[in-house]
C-alpha cells in the first residue's frame, strides 16, 4: 500500500502563544512495499511526519495518501478508522504499552480492535512467537514476568499480529545494547522480506537505515531536507554533519581506504569478508599498489 | 595507588541461590579510565553499585581510599568521593530547576552557601551548562540531563565517578557529548573514571577494560593492546565496530592495507 504526502503542514498549538510548525509544506511518497528511513535529531518533526500516516495528527494543511484513502484536516473520525486498520506502528519502547493479564491475551488485543478474525490469528500466535525469536511456552505468562528484550519482542509481536500493509517503526531500537539492536532490526528485515508491507522506521542511527532501507529522507526543522538512495546521502557528508548527523562508520571506514590507496569500492554496503575480498582482487589486478 | 580494591568481593541476591559476584580481587588506579564490559546478567551493574556502598557484598569487601565501604563511620565519606551517574537520565533529578538540583546535593554535603555559588559556576562551566542553569530539568535535551546530572556529582568534587550505562538512553549527538565531559574529566581534573557500558566503542576510549561473564572479571586488558583482543571480543558475541572485523579479515589473508592499519593500530 503506498502512502504520499502532498504539500502537508502541521501547526501544533494553533493560535496559542506557543503556536509552533512542526511540519513545513511536506512532499514526499513511500512505494507500496519498499523500506524508507526518515532520519533526523531530536525535534526535527520526523515523529510528526510518520503520526500523519496513521491519522494521529491530522495534517493543518495538504493531504496525505494512504492507499485510496485521503487524509486532510476535515477528514472523519470513520475514515481515519479505516485507515488505522492498514497501519501498525510500533512506537519507542514499546513494552511500556503491554498492560494485559497474559502474553496472548497482549498479542490478541490489536486484532481485536481492529475487527480481526481472532480464532484465526490465535492458532497462528506460535509462529508469529516464533518470527519474533520468542517460544509459545510464554503465551500463559505474564508479560511483566519476561526479561525487558523479551517485553520488547512480545510488543513488536502484538502490532505484527494484525500483519498490517503499512509498518511504521518509531526508533524501534532505543535503549537496547548492540546485541539486541542486532537481532531486533534481523526480525523487521526478516518479516518484510516475508510479508513486504510498506516499510517506514524513524532512527537517529544512520547505521540501521544503512542495513535496511532503500531510500531515505533526512529531516531537520520540521522540513525535508535531503533525500535519495542511502549512497547518494552519503556522498554528502558536510551537509549532514550541519545537522549533527554522520555517516554509518563503516562507509567512513571505505572511504577512508579509498582516499588513502585509490581503490574504488562498488558500494558501501559490503560486508568485511566482501570488501577485504574485493581488496585482494585490484592488488591482483593490479588496480591498488600493495602498500 | 589503588583507589578502590575489590578483595574477594562476592555478592548473593537474597531470593537467588546464585551468587552474582564470584570472589573478585582487583584494584582500580588513580586516574585511570576503565570501563566495565559483559552481557546482561554478568553482574558488572551489581558490581558498580558496590563501589559506593549502594550495596553492599555479601563476601570479601570493597575498599575505597583505604576504607571498607561496609564500615560506617567512613562511608559518607566514600559515598562523596565515588560519584554516581545512572542510565536515566530522568530519575535523577529533585529540584525545579538545574541550578537548584546541583545545590541540593551540596546542601546535604553540608556546604557553605558561598562556596555552593562558586561550586555551580565552576562546575557548569566545566560541562558547559551555564545557558541551562535556569531551566527545568524535565526540558532539557537527553545529552544536557546527563550532564545536568554530572554537574550535581561534580560540585561534591569527587575522586572517582561511576558512569553506569549512562549513554544508552541517549542519542547520538547526546552520547557524543557524554563521552566528551568524561573524556575531559578523566585527562583534564584527573577525576578516575569507571563506566560501564555496552558499546565497544566506548570502551576502547578508556584506558583499560574488564570483561565479566558469569560474576567473574574474565578478561583484564590495556586498550593498547586491542588488537590482539578482538578475537575473543568477537567470540563472545559482541558485535566489534566495521572497522575492527575488517582488520581481522585482512590479518586472516595476510593482507595490509595501511590505510586500515593506521586507524587501528595508531599513527
Amino acid at each position: 500500500m503506498e502512502v504520499n504526502f502532498q504539500n502537508v503542514s502541521h501547526v501544533y498549538m494553533k493560535k496559542t502563544p506557543f503556536e509552533t510548525l512542526a511540519l513545513k509544506n511536506i512532499d514526499a511518497s513511500f512505494r507500496s512495499s519498499s523500506v524508507t528511513a526518515v532520519i533526523g535529531r531530536t525535534g526535527s518533526g520526523k515523529s510528526t511526519l510518520v503520526q500523519h500516516i496513521n491519522g494521529l495528527l491530522k495534517p493543518s494543511s495538504g493531504v496525505v495518501t494512504v492507499g485510496e484513502h485521503q487524509l486532510e484536516a476535515r477528514t472523519k473520525r470513520k475514515m481515519v478508522k479505516t485507515v488505522r486498520s492498514h497501519v501498525g506502528m510500533v512506537f519507542q519502547y514499546p513494552e511500556h504499552q503491554l498492560f494485559e493479564e497474559t502474553v496472548e491475551k497482549d498479542l490478541l488485543f490489536g486484532p481485536k480492535n481492529k475487527g480481526m478474525d481472532v480464532a484465526e490469528i490465535q492458532k497462528k500466535l506460535p509462529e508469529l512467537l516464533q518470527q519474533v525469536g520468542l517460544t509459545e511456552t510464554l503465551l500463559k505468562r505474564s508479560p511483566f514476568e519476561l526479561s525487558g528484550g523479551q517485553m520488547r519482542r512480545v510488543a513488536i509481536a502484538g502490532v505484527l499480529a494484525t500483519n498490517p500493509d503499512i509498518l511504521i517503526l518509531d526508533e524501534p531500537t532505543a535503549g537496547l545494547d548492540p546485541q539486541g539492536q542486532k537481532e531486533i532490526l534481523e526480525l523487521f528485515m526478516n518479516w518484510q522480506r516475508t510479508y513486504q508491507p510498506t516499510t517506514i522506521m524513524i532512527t537517529h542511527q544512520m547505521e540501521e537505515a544503512a542495513a535496511f532501507a532503500e531510500y531515505m529522507y533526512v529531516m531537520e526543522d520540521a522540513e525535508i531536507k535531503m533525500q535519495g538512495e542511502p549512497e547518494a546521502i552519503y556522498a554528502q557528508r558536510e551537509k549532514l554533519r550541519e545537522m549533527d548527523l554522520d555517516i554509518p562508520e563503516q562507509v567512513q571506514v571505505l572511504q577512508q581506504i579509498e582516499r588513502d590507496s585509490g581503490i574504488r569500492f562498488p558500494h558501501y554496503k559490503l560486508s568485511p569478508e566482501e570488501a577485504a575480498d574485493y581488496w585482494e582482487q585490484a592488488v591482483q589486478n593490479g588496480e591498488v599498489p600493495y602498500v | 595507588m589503588a583507589i578502590i580494591e575489590l578483595r574477594d568481593l562476592e555478592y548473593q541476591y537474597e531470593e537467588s541461590n546464585e551468587k552474582v559476584l564470584k570472589g573478585l580481587n582487583k584494584k582500580i588506579h588513580q586516574g585511570e579510565w576503565l570501563s566495565i564490559i559483559g552481557a546482561n546478567g554478568s553482574g558488572k551493574s551489581t558490581l558498580s553499585r558496590l563501589f559506593n556502598g549502594l550495596s553492599q557484598p555479601t563476601g570479601g569487601s570493597v575498599l575505597v581510599l583505604g576504607k571498607k565501604t561496609t564500615d560506617e563511620a567512613s562511608l559518607q565519606m566514600i559515598r562523596r568521593e565515588v560519584g554516581m551517574v545512572f542510565q536515566n537520565p530522568e530519575h535523577q533529578f529533585v529540584a525545579p530547576t538545574v541550578r537548584d538540583d546541583i545545590a541540593f546535593g551540596m546542601e546535604n554535603a553540608g556546604i557553605p552557601r558561598e562556596v555552593m555559588l562558586e561550586r555551580i559556576d565552576e562546575v557548569s562551566r566545566w560541562v558547559n551548562i551555564e545557558h541551562i542553569l535556569h531551566m527545568e530539568p524535565h526540558r532539557l535535551s537527553g545529552g544536557q540531563k546527563q550532564r545536568a546530572a554530572i554537574a550535581g556529582i561534580l560540585a561534591l568534587r569527587p575522586q572517582v565517578m561511576v558512569f553506569d550505562e549512562s549513554t544508552s538512553m541517549l542519542d547520538p549527538n547526546g552520547r557524543k557529548e557524554i563521552l566528551e565531559t568524561m573524556n575531559r574529566l578523566c585527562r583534564e581534573s584527573g577525576i578516575t573514571i569507571v563506566s560501564i557500558t555496552h558499546y565497544l566503542e566506548e570502551a576502547f576510549m578508556s584506558d583499560r577494560i574488564w570483561f565479566m561473564k558469569a560474576g567473574r572479571i574474565e578478561k583484564d586488558v590495556t586498550t593498547a593492546s586491542i588488537p590482539d583482543q578482538l578475537e575473543w571480543m568477537e567470540a563472545e558475541g559482541m558485535p566489534l565496530p566495521y572497522k575492527y572485523q575488517l582488520y581481522r579479515e585482512a590479518k586472516k589473508r595476510r593482507i595490509d592495507i595501511r590505510a586500515l592499519r593506521t586507524m587501528v593500530e595508531g599513527e
